[in-house]
């Protein structure tokens, strides 16, 4: 057996296609991981901005004065030293680099101050500018804030979207969050959440080529009449091929996915893997750390892959066709794109379910759809996790019953 | 050990390829000849478990092929006629991966295909990409891919095509070689092929088998007459017109003809002794014209 996975998987990597996505596997590794890291910035004294490891390290030491629980005392005192920073003449002045210098002095509490216009803009809107208008009494405001605006926006706006039973659900998820919440430097965190999915897709789109092959690959090189002649030919050499699919996509995205994390991290810093994500994310229904998410970013991106991938090799097993094979994760992924646009509620829960979701987790960890299994309310993340691996263990032997029932005409 | 088929039938969405065929196969080598699109290709597939049949079934030693399914491809070698390899594989690398989907074990395998690299010539170019072997060679793999698992029923599809007159005295002495204790099927529409080799001659025309037998029995049963005969120019054009030819050649004395017909074609005919290629004529005569190969026919 391991002979035969040996072989199905030196067949994949001997043809030039997969060498050639291998290359660009490594170039999108290597592009990615220098913009995450780039994205991050400083800003010195000068009003000079650099970009990279070495700004991390000044943000980091910036960031680390501010780390710890924010109570009242901690809002208090940015709303106080936003507003003595904005008193500055660099603050007032016209001047881009002087305005600079201003903001540089800001970039310790920047999160904070962040979470702060978060709190107090509306619902759905956010007011960069809000905090420059705040006094420091406002600051026992900053927590009850969270869910007034949640109850006015689902007693307005969001009046029809969901059924009492929800509506509680959601002030329920609200409540539970534990406050005062716990601010660190996260920018490593951060940045893999953001571009993470960025990375994901560009694999899951080059890596179906050289997987969309591996069935119809027999036929398109006339090798399928020796190939289910031979003993092994409907049973095992089937397995193999689903086996050396396998590995190949695991491998690949699991190899991808630990050096970018490793590097990003090494790069950034591992700090803040605790902080909730409710701290950049103020408004958001999933009460999970920063390394929490980021893991099950991960995780949905490899599942979303495999699954795409699995159903790639079925339409390349049942049709014969690398092209038409190819095109499914294509379709998977921007099909839903044009369905957005829909006002239909039901259109839109679905849409929240449809794959192309677990390869960008990180939006979905911002949204408020809502789904009823039963008498249970859950959010799509849950879902996801849940039909995802069932769908994926559903194709594996479907691939091997319609590859080995093929017949060579 | 018996390959038993019974009114075997596959029809394609229009045609029916192999129409109604019944025979019993064992120990020895078979011929399978028939012209282009007679339905051998299509009837070694179904041999081969790669088509089910429309109708009728195929048996070995009893049991139906399809039900004992890998137990009987165990005991198969199958070197199709159109078939294509891993490009980028080394002959050596695409041998020991069939021998792997064959069941073979590493250790097992790899004796098997230095033993075959040697038998089939290929030893020296053992580590050479298969898409950089000539024609003549991958045939060769092909049928040393066949020959790995030492098969009790080898079915070869026009094995021969494509190969130089020494290559094909090479392969026919291999199959002789190696046809001892095995049932070997083989097709072709090159005639000399199996008039040495082949124990048993099935002429297939039109997806049913028109004569089967051994050579002695398929000459002697031949439905029209060999004639030989030295007709005046003029005359030749007529006789091609009206009989079929097997052979016609200017001599000094006249054109020189050997035609196939009941009755004398002209006075002076001289009865012959009928080639397995007067055979072919004979029952295949119409069509002779379409076939890659007339030169060996005529
Ligand atoms: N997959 C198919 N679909 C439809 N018709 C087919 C198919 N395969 C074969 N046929 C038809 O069945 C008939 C027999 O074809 P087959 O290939 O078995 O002939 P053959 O004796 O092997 O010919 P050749 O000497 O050219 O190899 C032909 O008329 C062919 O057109
Ligand atoms: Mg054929």
């Amino acid at each position: 057996m391991t002979q035969m996975i040996y072989y199905e998987i030196k067949k994949i990597f001997s043809q030039h296609s997969a060498k050639l996505a291998l290359l660009l596997l490594c170039v999108t590794l290597g592009v990615t991981t220098f913009l995450t890291v780039h994205s991050v910035s400083w800003i010195d004294e000068q009003g000079e901005k650099t970009a990279g490891p070495s700004a991390a390290q000044k943000l980091r030491a910036a960031r680390k004065e501010w780390a710890g629980y924010v109570d009242e005392d901690v809002i208090r005192r940015v709303i106080e030293e936003n507003a003595r920073v904005n008193a500055t003449p660099e603050a007032q002045s016209s001047n881009v680099v002087q305005q600079e210098i201003a903001f540089s002095k800001k970039q310790g509490f920047y999160d904070i101050r962040m979470m702060i216009a978060r709190s107090f803009s509306g619902f759905r809107e956010l007011d960069y500018y809000l905090p420059d208008s705040l006094t420091p009494e406002d600051a026992s405001r900053f927590y009850p804030n969270r869910m007034a605006q949640l109850t006015e926006w689902l007693d307005g706006e969001a009046k029809d979207t969901f059924s009492e039973s929800e509506r509680e659900w959601i002030i329920q998820k609200y409540q539970e969050l534990p406050t005062p919440l716990w601010y660190d430097y996260a920018e490593g965190w951060l940045n893999l959440q953001t571009y993470s999915a960025t990375i994901i897709m560009i694999s899951l789109l080059i890596l179906v080529f050289p997987i969309a092959g591996i069935f119809s690959g027999e036929a398109a090189q006339k090798a399928d009449a020796i190939f289910f002649s031979t003993y092994h030919g409907r049973r095992r050499a089937v397995l193999a091929k689903l086996c050396a699919g396998f590995l190949v996509i695991t491998g690949t995205y699991w190899t991808m996915m630990l050096i970018y994390t490793a590097v990003t991290l090494g790069l950034l810093g591992t700090d803040g893997a605790d902080c909730l994500i409710a701290v950049f994310r103020w408004k958001t229904l999933y009460e999970l750390t920063n390394g929490q998410a980021y893991a099950l970013i991960v995780l949905g991106g490899y599942l979303g892959c495999l699954f795409m991938l699995l159903l790639a090799m079925l339409v390349s097993a049942k049709t014969k066709s690398t092209a038409f094979a190819v095109t499914i994760p294509f379709f998977l992924m921007f099909a839903p794109g044009f369905l957005s646009g829909s006002h239909n509620a039901m259109l839109t829960k679905l849409i929240g379910l449809l794959p192309d979701q677990l390869l960008q987790m990180n939006t979905v960890f911002s949204l408020f759809s809502l789904y009823r299994v039963g008498t249970h309310i859950c959010r799509s993340a849950p879902l996801l996790f849940a039909i995802y691996p069932a769908a994926c263990i559903l194709l594996l032997p479907l691939i091997y019953r319609v590859f080995r029932r093929t017949q060579v005409a | 050990m018996e390959l038993v088929i019974e009114n075997l039938t596959k029809t394609f969405k229009d045609t029916t390829a192999v129409n109604n065929i019944s025979c019993t196969l064992s120990t020895g080598v078979y011929g399978l000849l028939g012209v282009n699109g007679a339905g051998k290709t299509t009837l070694m597939r179904m041999l081969c478990t790669l088509l089910k049949p429309t109708a009728g079934r195929i048996t070995w030693n009893g049991a139906d092929i399809f039900t004992m399914d890998a137990d009987y491809r165990k005991l198969l070698g199958y070197l199709p006629q159109d078939f294509g390899f891993y490009p980028n594989f080394s002959v050596e690398d695409y041998l020991m991966y069939i021998a792997s989907i064959k069941g073979l074990r590493p250790a097992t395998a790899r004796q098997r295909v230095n033993t075959l690299l040697k038998q089939v010539g290929l030893d020296p170019v053992r580590s050479r990409k298969m898409r950089k072997l000539s024609g003549g060679m991958k045939r060769r793999a092909g049928i040393a891919q066949a020959l790995l698992n030492h098969p009790r029923i080898l079915i070869l599809d026009e094995p021969t095509a494509g190969l130089d007159p020494n290559e094909r005295i090479r392969f026919r002495n291999l199959i002789s070689e190696i046809s001892e204790d095995r049932l070997v099927l083989l097709s072709t529409h090159i005639v000399s092929d199996i008039e040495y080799i082949a124990s048993e001659i099935l002429l297939m025309k039109d997806g049913a088998f028109l004569h089967t037998g051994t050579q002695t029995e398929i000459l002697a049963d031949i439905p029209e007459t060999v004639w030989s005969c030295v007709v005046p120019k003029e005359q030749a054009a007529d006789l091609l017109r009206r009989y079929k030819v097997a052979n016609i050649r200017s001599t000094p004395e006249g054109t020189a003809m050997r035609i196939l017909s009941k009755t004398p074609p002209v006075m002076s005919s001289i009865r012959e002794k009928a080639t397995l290629e007067d055979i072919f004529l004979s029952y295949f005569g119409e069509r002779t014209g379409e076939t890659n190969d007339s030169d060996d026919i005529l």
